[in-house]
């Protein structure tokens, strides 16, 4: 048998007390897993708002807003007032500090997803959170004028696959369309993977289809039958497009962002305005922080909770353990001890607490983690413990041990009181 | 020699005055019974002597070191080497099993337990056949023989005993004595016990009654 300690007394004593201990141990991890699981929602909610978009340094848009240009351009949502003409397009697009740009042209949609038209570059560049770029689940990029690739949210929500037939609506990104452009239908040939952004709820044509689609139209209505431009008439000169919504720039040496920024600014021929996504977007999540910090003071005050579940078990217990204690003293068990006991048995309830809590925490993000992803489009990122959750859980040892001197002061007050001789 | 030796020894629990002694002594080995009703000061006095309570004035010298000079941890430490206690009830540990009970007073000290002393004790103590069982399916009667070798096992200079029979009948309280006695004797070990049970007095090598050395004049057992 090996010796007796006070880490294996205070583990017997709890064991015995098994009902009790299980209960504070349970209501200890009831309150880590919350403030865990809060913790970690909030990371893979903030990851994926301000990592819409990553690699891109910069968004360009007709001058209105800095946070319209990124809710329209990032986010899909609103829309942009002004366009950028495709020569001032063309002039940035060449500058020797720019590396790659992606333009986009909004203003179409498909069952209130919206449509955007796009280049190739936009597959080849495009990039979201920690520098991932886009896959497909099944097929490839678009082609031809008349193919579509769609994302991960759309091809389930419409049970869309590669060969499905989509009709543009004119005008509409969300809700009924009022006019549909049914003359030149698209055809799926790529489905993205889901990525948690805006992407997965977008359809991507290139720019000349959607010039293609407008070319009858005549101030924003439909032609007329005998107006309408048939497919076979449509030539590669008349889909040049004029102009775009915005594009994204990627500058080829970091140190360049500001100056371009500011040359674009400062533009002559056109009001366009270069706004430096990270940036807006980080401005963005703070200003929507209020819920987080909500959701943290719940999560504090579960912790406090599982605390004081904590101390009135230990404070109950103390008085029929005062024989115990005699007994413990009279063997040689110093006030000390005493102390010193309770306060092991703390750092028992609380440890395995600890380690219940984050088993519990892995388990949970390994059934919900999938499920998380594709229904709200939060990304558990690695690590799977941040510092702040480290930090709960060091929070959770040392608050429990200080707390724990209160019954722990008290078993040794009584101790010194009771003796030997208990007058119970 | 003497294990006790006790001058002038003071002490109340304020402002009620509890015991004042002027002289008692017990000899190396001797087996003592001390005798007093309930509210006398009989446990106090084993507290003082165990080193629980601290000594507030006069001389206390145990196994010929004067704990009135100690300090409480330094009282702990002493209790922890020389004092084997028996209580009336309750002596052990409930979620331990009866061995781990026994070994329990080497979590205090640095000595290792020694096995074959250990085994020699559960024979005697006739407790071989529940070394492993928890204590709470053990009779009270056993129980006791299980705080015995508790005290026993670290060989301890005196053996303080505060009623341990009071819960047993009169023959297990004869076979008991018998016992524990049989096994002091061996070591030489100490024995002073406490109890207003006159009926087992004669077992004795000696027997004191408190009241006679204790100069403060009892009242009711309520103050206690």
């Amino acid at each position: 048998m090996s010796k007796m300690t006070w880490l294996r007394l205070a583990w017997k004593s709890l064991n015995n007390r098994k009902f009790s201990t299980i209960l504070t141990v349970f209501s200890m991890v009831l309150s880590l897993v919350l403030l865990m699981t809060v913790e970690r929602v909030k990371r893979a909610a903030e990851d994926g708002f301000t990592k819409s978009i990553s690699g891109v340094d910069l968004v360009v848009g007709a001058r209105s807003g800095p946070l319209q240009i990124i809710l329209y351009s990032v986010f899909n949502i609103g829309q942009a007032t002004q366009n950028v003409s495709i020569e001032s397009y063309d002039e940035i697009r060449k500058r020797p500090e720019v590396d790659w740009t992606i333009p986009y042209s909004l203003g179409d949609g498909h069952k209130g997803f919206r449509v955007v038209a796009t280049n190739q570059d936009f597959f080849k560049y495009y990039q979201f959170r920690f520098k991932e770029k886009i896959e497909f689940a099944a097929g490839d990029i678009f082609h031809d004028y008349f193919d579509v690739v769609i994302g991960a949210d759309v091809a389930k929500k419409l049970g869309y696959e590669v060969g499905s037939k989509v009709v543009v609506s004119h005008g509409s990104t969300t809700g009924v369309a009022i006019q549909e452009h049914e003359d030149k239908p698209f055809h799926v040939v790529g489905v993205m993977k889901p990525t948690g952004t805006a992407l997965d709820r977008s359809l991507y044509i290139s720019l000349q289809a959607m010039e293609a689609i407008h070319l009858d139209w005549q101030s924003g209505s439909a032609p007329s039958k005998e107006k309408e431009i048939k497919v076979e008439q449509i030539t590669a000169e008349m889909l040049q497009p004029k102009t775009i919504t915005s594009f994204f720039l990627r500058t080829k040496n970091r140190i360049e962002i500001l100056k371009l920024q500011r040359w674009i600014n400062e533009y002559k021929d056109e009001p366009l305005l270069a706004v430096i996504p990270g940036v807006v977007l980080s401005e963005m999540w703070t200003s929507l922080s209020m819920v987080e910090t909500v959701l943290k003071s719940i999560s504090f005050l579960v912790m406090v909770v599982g605390l004081f579940s904590m101390l009135i078990s230990i404070m109950t217990s103390l008085n029929e353990r005062r024989r115990e204690m005699a007994v413990l003293r009279a063997l040689g068990a110093s006030l000390k001890n005493v102390l010193g006991f309770i306060l092991v048995e703390t750092m028992l309830l609380s440890l395995s607490a600890i380690i219940i809590s984050c088993v519990f925490k892995i388990i949970l993000e390994l059934l919900f983690g999938p499920w998380l992803q594709s229904n709200y489009g939060l990304y558990l990122q690695p690590p799977v413990f941040s510092f702040n959750e480290v930090m709960y859980l060091v929070i959770m040892l040392v608050s429990s041990l200080l707390i724990s001197f209160i019954p722990a002061v008290r078993a040794m007050r009584s101790a010194l009181k009771d003796g030997l001789s208990l007058k119970l | 020699m003497n294990a006790i030796e006790i001058r002038n020894l003071k002490f109340s629990y304020h402002p009620h005055p509890i015991l004042d002694i002027s002289s008692l002594e017990v000899k190396v080995g001797e087996i003592v019974f001390l005798y007093g009703p309930s509210g006398s000061g009989k446990s106090t006095l084993l507290e003082l002597i165990a080193g629980v309570l601290k000594s507030q004035s006069g001389e206390l010298n145990v196994c010929e070191q004067d704990l009135a000079k100690m300090s409480l941890a330094d009282l702990d430490h002493f209790r922890a080497e020389n004092v084997g206690y028996i209580f009336q009830s309750f002596n052990l540990i409930p979620y331990l099993s009866v061995l781990e009970n026994i070994e329990l007073p080497f979590l205090f000290q640095k000595k290792e337990v020694d096995q074959t002393e250990l085994a020699k004790l559960i024979k005697n103590l006739g407790l071989e056949p529940f070394v492993n069982r928890p204590v709470s399916q053990l009779s009270v009667g056993q129980q006791q023989r299980v705080a015995v070798a508790r005290a026993l096992i670290k060989k301890p200079k005196i053996i303080l005993a505060d009623e341990p029979t009071s819960a047993l009948d009169y023959n297990h309280r004869e076979n008991f004595l018998k016992i524990l006695f049989e096994l002091c004797r061996a070591h030489k070990t100490t024995v002073l016990f406490v109890s207003h049970d006159l009926t087992i007095e004669k077992l004795f090598d000696r027997s004191i009654s408190l009241i006679k050395v204790n100069h403060v004049k009892f009242e009711s057992p309520e103050i206690l």
